[in-house]
């Protein structure tokens, strides 16, 4: 795989028993679950401490309840941002990973990707990583943002092409294969939006919709407890 | 509900504007990330009847949708975004071309290749800084797929690169070190049906960037590159109109059903305008679900977002313009909420 976007409805879980335990015991699984999966959220936020759930239309609902869930359905919750751990405090619930595929090494001057937007300042190593704009990761992101590789935030240099994007390793040369995190475990995803000048929300539902339609045919999405 | 209606006629049209264009050379509809949000077998399938037989796939697994929704033999299709563990005998059975910038690569593929040879295409480096090897690992790769070659395991079908797109005098030294490598290559005893180093923009722009083969993404569908540029003055046709309907109306403005689920992002907030009515409205605010816009409209109404520019919307490019990206991003974000319908 190219790239994944992984849910970790453990998390969600999690993040439901601690607004529960502060007193908010409504779950918004609005937007198929803001990207994570209506059913799965909605299950994992039961089982963790919710007693109520929110969505945004009536088709929602008819979905929810067509599946089994029998729990109090609203129109009015306290929002995502906590449940799914989009910010700190709470487990991130979704994450999302991509792979480096190609290394080339560059020199002072030479140009990096289209339009020569960057050029390599000093002696470098680069890494190809299988994933772009038509996946979800806004092209905004190019000179602006950083994957981490290694436990380290590693640059994107040049413009974030469609399917690809390059980050500056520096002197690291790392094993092709290698994970290249885009948010969800050394981060949330409020750090990379701010990064970006984006909203959390448009993060995570767009890269959810490109892995669950399948037009991104180098990603998985996968469910884990 | 919001929709994508997709002007196949006019993806014809725009693809047979560029075959003219850039005649002798062939064209291959690069239909990756779902022909960039133009639903992909649609998108093939017109192409097709427009004449074209080679498809530029990104990757193998669109390559083998492509072949199981009816793209035949006749046609090649090329994939050059590999990852490291690919299933490369799925792609040899089903005649899929890869496109290989290691000798890594090229022997996995060969040791894939059982019944029939691998289709290759090598790609050299020529200053872009992605994949594709640099000049100095190029006569190793070559010779070996020349040896390959020889012992009938794989078929050396074309030699490629991609370019910047940066300067012309850049794009010029690109050029000119793809010819050194297919030089240096020649030397080695390769020979290649297919030489190909051009995108829309420059297989438009320059002859001496043809060679026998351009890959038209964007210009197919009618997105034109910007910086003043637009799709009309290359002779070309927006394929895709957005429109959404409005589902409530608070005093002099309209809430519209379709939002950041949708695909669209929030950059749009302030710097676009949709059409209601024939006449234009500033969006002022975005959610997942809906976005607000500063015109009055009844429920039920449709607004166009962008398109063509014939009910007085906004086209891609001005869309683009305004939230400082290309129209490419915009299409290929549009999530399957987004329903497509097809124009035969």
């Amino acid at each position: 795989m190219l790239h994944s976007v992984r849910i970790d409805a453990a998390a969600i879980c999690a993040n439901a028993g601690l607004l529960a335990a502060a007193g908010d015991r409504i779950a918004d699984v609005s937007f198929d679950g803001w990207g994570h999966g209506a059913l799965v959220s909605a299950g994992a936020a039961l089982e963790g401490g919710a007693t109520g759930l929110a969505v945004a239309s009536d088709a929602e609902e008819r979905q929810l309840r067509s599946s089994g869930i029998t729990a109090p359905i609203s129109r009015t919750g306290n929002g995502p941002d906590e449940l799914y751990g989009w910010v700190a405090g709470f487990t991130p619930a979704m994450r999302v990973t991509a792979e480096v595929v190609g290394l080339k090494p560059v020199q002072p001057g030479d140009g990096v990707s289209y339009g020569y937007t960057f050029r390599a300042r000093s002696r470098s190593m680069l890494g190809m990583v299988g994933i772009g704009y038509a996946d979800g990761l806004d092209r905004a992101a190019g000179n602006a943002g950083a994957l981490v590789v290694g436990g380290r935030e590693m640059p994107i240099v040049g413009r974030v092409a469609m399917n690809v994007l390059m980050v500056d390793l520096g002197s690291e040369v790392v094993p092709i294969g290698t994970t290249a995190e885009v948010f969800g475990e050394s981060r949330t995803v409020s750090v990379w939006a701010t990064a970006i000048g984006r909203r959390p929300e448009e993060i995570v539902l767009e890269f959810a919709a490109k892995a669950s339609r399948g037009t991104s045919p180098g990603a998985n999405t996968v469910a884990s407890t | 509900m919001s929709e994508a209606r997709i002007d196949l006629a006019a993806y014809r049209r725009n693809l047979a504007t560029i075959a003219t264009r850039v005649a002798p050379a062939s064209v291959m509809a690069v239909v990756k990330a779902d022909a960039y949000g133009h639903g992909l077998l649609p998108m093939a399938r017109a192409a097709l009847e427009a004449g074209i037989r080679w498809f530029g796939s990104l990757d193998i697994a669109t390559g083998l949708a492509l072949r199981a929704g009816g793209v035949g033999d006749e046609s090649s299709i090329l994939a050059w975004l590999l990852g490291p563990d690919e299933d490369y005998a799925a792609a040899v059975d089903a005649q899929i071309d890869l496109g290989i910038s290691t000798i890594a690569q090229l022997e996995s593929i060969a040791a894939a290749a059982r019944d029939s040879s691998a289709r290759l295409h090598l790609k050299i480096d020529t200053g872009l800084h992605r994949n594709g090897s640099s000049a100095a690992d190029w006569p190793r790769l070559v010779s070996r797929a020349v040896e390959l070659s020889t012992a009938g395991r794989v078929e050396l079908v074309g030699v490629f690169t991609h370019i910047a797109e940066a300067s012309f005098d850049e794009d010029s030294a690109a050029i000119e070190r793809f010819h050194e490598a297919i030089a240096v290559a020649e030397s080695l005893g390769a020979a290649f049906e297919v030489r190909h180093l051009a995108a829309s923009a420059a297989s438009f722009a320059r002859g001496d960037a043809r060679f026998d083969l351009v890959r038209i993404g964007a210009f197919g569908y009618g997105i034109a590159p910007g910086d003043g540029v637009g799709p009309a003055e290359l002779g070309l046709t927006p394929v895709m109109t957005l429109t959404a309907p409005v589902v409530e109306s608070i005093d002099e403005s309209s809430v519209l059903g379709i939002g950041l689920a949708d695909g669209i992002s929030s950059a749009v907030v302030g710097a676009v305008s949709v059409a209601l009515d024939g006449r234009r409205y500033k969006v002022i605010s975005i959610d997942a679900g809906t976005m607000t816009v500063a015109g009055p409209g009844r429920r039920g109404d449709n607004a166009v977002l962008f398109g063509a520019g014939l009910r007085g919307e906004q086209t891609l490019q001005e869309w683009a313009d305004a939230t400082g990206t290309i129209g490419e991003e915009i299409v290929t974000r549009l999530s399957a909420r987004v329903t497509r319908t097809y124009e035969a």
